[in-house]
């Protein structure tokens, strides 16, 4: 069987190429958006980057030293402390009491010596704690007493991303002159700054450090802030445009369109298979009608005539027939079951000459049988018989006057090529093409069977059929079967 | 009643001829076309029954040619099955005679008769004028 083509009806073929060009439109449309959403969180990373940061904290720098100093929380006594150059004249200047010096994970309480006075737990605990414990112990600075919100915002502003700073974290920043720094600087910083002064760690790339400095540039404070993603999963909604409905809605569309067309075409090939079925029932019932009216015909000579000779000859006339009504339905079970039939030795010569005895041959035909003696093939003898009857039957008539079927054979390695040539009518290309569909026929009387059963029985044979034609000038059959030794 | 039976199944040609020949009709029969209007130029027939769908030239278009000979001449069409289409063109054509196989002996005999006696009354209404 050749590939089958799929080839949908022309109307659906317009209305489906439109929705594979509306499903692509819309998709690039969607996927347009897809590429601003991409551009936009690009964006927002940006906004968030280090270097965004480091210029905002460059930019309010001013105003955060004036915040710190406002606030009284101060990291250069701290500094002098751990440096060892503690400016005791500068402390008394600056603070009468207590100094609360803080960095990541311990809260420094110094005297106003200088000395350290108090060490908090390590800040990882939420500050609702910490706070109220300090204030508890010692009467800070007014800057400890600020409740957790207030320090919280401060941070915030500092980010400019109230909504995003972790609220419940586990670790809350306190005084805030800084620049966010990555681990390369961190790094830098580590060897900067001594042993003991606490680095977080930085594997987690959704934190984001802040490291902060005094107004001298020193390292105090670590900030550790966790941006939520929150905002931009928000924003998602928004990219969510119609396209992309669109988009579904095409391709929903032409799955169905496809769905329904191959429901029809399974419809349409059930179909024609019931057709195929009666038809080949109308060709077995019409093989049968011959040989049938024969023994009809024979029951009224065997009532009516009394001459043993003749009655012998009825008889075995009946005989005949039924045996060729069995052969029939034999042949056509066989075929329907896909059976190839005993394959055996047949000289084609031999059974080309057989045909052409019974055939009845118009006398301006003349066939030239130029067929090697002891051409042998391997096949079935009636399923070839039939391949042959049918092929000559067509050359036949495709002659209306004077005409030359010529029949030859080439061999080749196993296998045997028999050529058909006639010069009669020829057949046209757009028929050539159909001329093995079953049923297709140019012919008035033809059921249009002929040729499809001799490419199935063909291939059941192990053989082919390749016909060449052209119009008004003949055509040429040619068989290919397996060589028989 | 002389009668030219054309059918390319030679026992079924055959038996029929023995079925004809036994109810009294003179029987030629031919298994082919082209030699069925060979006999039918050598012969005065009067009725000829012919098989539709035969290998070479079919039976239309021997009555075609035979019409060309005998404009008079009778036909019936014996043939495994016609359409109800084609039958109606034949119709038009003028042949109005078929008989499906396989018949029934007495049907083709019945339609010989049928034809007979219509060709008596032509005859008859020949003899009038």
């Amino acid at each position: 069987m050749e590939g089958r083509v799929i080839r949908l009806p022309e109307k659906i073929n317009i209305f489906f190429y439109l929705l594979i060009f509306l499903t692509i439109i819309f998709f690039l449309i969607s996927l347009s958006s897809v590429l601003k959403a991409v551009k936009d969180l690009e964006k927002l990373e940006l906004e968030h980057s280090k270097e965004r940061l480091e210029q905002y904290f460059e930019n309010r720098k001013e105003a955060l030293r004036h915040q710190v100093l406002e606030l009284g929380v101060w990291s250069e006594p701290f500094w002098q402390i751990k440096t060892g150059k503690l400016n005791k004249k500068w402390f008394k200047e600056n603070f009468d009491d207590w100094l609360p010096v803080v960095n990541l994970n311990f809260a420094y309480i110094f005297d106003k010596k200088g000395n350290l006075f108090y060490q908090t737990h390590p800040l990882l605990f939420d500050c609702k704690e910490i706070i109220p414990e300090i204030i508890k112990r010692k009467n800070l600075s007014f800057f400890l007493k600020l409740n957790k919100d207030t320090i919280l915002n401060i941070a915030a502003s500092l980010i400019n991303k109230s909504e995003d700073v972790e609220q419940e974290g586990e670790y809350v920043g306190f005084i805030f002159i800084g620049r966010i720094i990555d681990n390369e600087r961190l790094k830098e910083v580590k060897k900067e700054v001594r042993e003991d002064f606490e680095i977080i760690n930085l594997d987690d790339d959704k934190e984001r450090v802040v490291f902060l400095t005094d107004y001298q540039d020193k390292p105090v404070i670590y900030l550790k802030i966790n941006f939520s993603e929150k905002s931009i999963y928000k924003k998602l909604g928004k990219y969510i445009t119609p396209a992309w409905f669109l988009t579904v809605g095409c391709l929903y569309a032409l799955i169905f369109l496809l769905v329904k067309e191959e429901k029809r075409k399974i419809k349409e090939e059930k179909e024609k298979q019931l057709v195929f079925l009666g038809k080949i029932m109308g060709f077995i019932v019409h093989e049968l009608k011959n040989p049938l009216a024969t023994i009809k015909n024979c029951f009224y000579l065997l009532k009516e005539i009394k001459d043993e000779n003749k009655r012998k000859t009825y008889l075995e006339i009946m005989e005949k027939a039924t045996e060729n009504i069995t052969k029939t339905i034999d042949t056509f079970l066989r075929i329907s079951k896909g059976e190839k039939g005993e394959a055996e030795l047949v000289d084609a010569k031999d059974l080309v000459e057989e045909i052409i005895g019974k055939m009845a041959i118009p006398p301006y035909i003349k066939i030239e049988d130029s067929l090697n003696n002891n051409t042998k093939v391997l096949a079935n003898k009636n399923q070839l018989r039939y391949i042959f009857k049918n092929i000559i039957k067509n050359s036949v008539e495709s002659i209306k006057e004077n005409g030359l079927i010529k029949i030859t054979n080439e061999e080749k390695d196993s296998k045997v090529k028999i050529i058909f040539s006639d010069n009669g009518c020829g057949i046209k290309k757009k028929d050539l093409k159909k001329i093995f569909e079953p049923f297709y026929t140019t012919k008035e009387k033809g059921m249009g069977f002929g040729l499809s059963l001799v490419k199935y029985l063909l291939e059941l044979n192990n053989g082919k059929i390749e016909i060449f034609s052209q119009e008004g000038k003949g055509t040429d059959v040619v068989i290919t079967l397996l060589k028989g030794e | 009643m002389k009668i030219l039976l054309v059918d390319d199944n030679f026992e079924l040609g055959f038996t029929l001829k023995e079925l004809l020949e036994l109810k009294g009709f003179q029987v030629e029969y031919v298994e082919d076309g082209f030699a069925a209007l060979d006999k039918f130029k050598e012969n005065n027939f009067d009725l000829v029954i012919m098989d539709i769908v035969m290998p070479g030239i079919d039976g239309i278009e021997i009555f075609k040619k035979m019409k060309e000979i005998k404009k008079d001449i009778k036909a019936i069409f014996v043939s495994a099955f016609i359409e109800d289409k084609r039958k109606e063109e034949l119709k038009k054509m003028g042949i109005k005679y078929f008989v499906e196989k396989p018949y029934d002996f007495s049907k083709i005999v019945s339609k010989i008769e049928e034809m007979l006696s219509s060709n008596y009354k032509k005859e008859k209404e020949a003899q009038k004028f």
